[in-house]
């Protein structure tokens, strides 16, 4: 089955603003229900910034899960600045995506890491359904979602899940944010 | 698509529902292919309001017309200690299913009953979006419900005509994950 449209949150359910650790990488198991093209990557974005001139760039990473080992199968990038006092506002934000690929149905792992300037108190948040804090212990299995437990500033070719904190561990690091792709 | 190794419903987690002791529902869930099922974890909350153990009893149903069927089911349970522990959201999980077994893609549902050991329950169910709801029945096929009395037990089987299917009490649906 084709499919045109993947959400990992249904947009009809509340979305709201989480601001982000830099150069955290969270990553989020995903089902897909059919074949769809990587072909338009969007989060919902809220930018501000309130000093001085800001830089922000996400990376998304399409990883696979094989044994205990996630691998990076695509890719693909977000930037834009801002100017200082630049107020808040809400859009799509599209990434450039570097190969075409037909994601196959099944189980697949979205990797975010924002990464960029950080000086002057620029307010940044992903657009996340989950604003609650979530660390009173971590569920079984396979790894769902977590974050990677040590900071980077790009995209690990292959990850070691034993290196990925799973989600309800910590508070800290938790951004799971809606993100949509359209073939 | 190949077996999976995990399937969820969405993992949207912004709002709690209080879940009294005793208390059966059967949430709808999804699965889009094959899956072993080995690990079950539902995201709830709970409160320091004095220690506790919390039991869980979850059994997977298939639907045959207007009757629910236990196929397999799950037991888990989790130790709540009066101070140290705040209001805190974890992922609440069990282990060891009845027997092995594949589930087939399809619609399922789960029945999940709570017991409690110990001081009064304060736990919740994490459940996804804002807790509005219809103030009427579903006119369509079922799409969850909760026992109106408690039990201690899964039942084999149960007529949906015998559940709840009115108001967010019934019909809400907590966050699951299950995994091979």
């Amino acid at each position: 089955m084709k499919i045109n449209i993947f959400e990992n949150i249904p947009t009809l359910n509340n979305l709201a603003n989480i601001a982000w650790v830099n150069n955290t990488l969270s990553l989020v198991g995903v089902v897909l229900p059919g074949t769809i093209s990587f072909n338009t990557v969007a989060m919902i974005l809220n930018l501000s910034s309130t000093n001085s001139e800001q830089t922000i760039s996400i990376n998304f990473g399409l990883y696979s899960l094989n044994g205990s080992t996630l691998s990076l199968a695509n890719s693909a990038s977000y930037s834009t600045s801002l100017s200082s006092n630049q107020s808040s506002v809400g859009f799509y934000a599209t990434f450039a995506t570097s190969a075409t690929q037909n994601i196959n149905p099944g189980n697949w792992y979205f990797g975010l890491l924002p990464t960029g300037t950080n000086t002057g108190g620029a307010a940044r948040a992903f657009n996340n359904s989950r604003p609650l804090t979530f660390s009173g212990g971590i569920y079984v299995g396979v790894l769902v979602r977590g974050y990677l437990s040590v900071s980077t500033n790009a995209l690990p070719a292959s990850i070691a899940t034993s290196d990925v904190n799973k989600e309800g561990s910590s508070a800290n690091g938790q951004v799971y944010p809606y993100i949509l792709i359209s073939a | 698509m190949p077996q999976l190794d995990f399937q969820h419903n969405g993992l949207v987690m912004n709002q709690n529902l209080i879940i009294n002791n005793g208390s059966l529902s059967f949430f709808p869930f999804l699965i889009n292919d094959s899956i072993s099922w080995v690990n079950f974890n539902v995201a709830m909350v709970y409160g320091a309001s004095g220690s506790k153990t919390q039991s869980l009893s979850v059994g997977l149903y298939s639907i045959s017309g207007s009757s629910l069927s236990l196929t397999n089911s799950i037991t888990g349970s989790f130790g709540i200690t009066a101070t140290g522990q705040a209001l805190n959201r974890f992922w609440f999980s069990a282990t060891a299913t009845s027997a092995t077994q594949n589930i087939n893609p399809g619609n399922w549902y789960f029945g999940i009953l709570f017991s409690t050991v110990g001081a009064s329950s304060n736990i919740s169910f994490g459940v996804g979006a804002s807790l509005a709801s219809a103030g009427n029945a579903f006119p369509g096929g079922f799409i969850g419900g909760a026992m109106t009395n408690s039990t201690n037990a899964l039942p084999s089987s149960i007529a949906t005509s015998n559940l709840n299917i009115t108001g967010i009490d019934a019909m809400f649906i907590p966050c699951i994950i299950i995994s091979a």
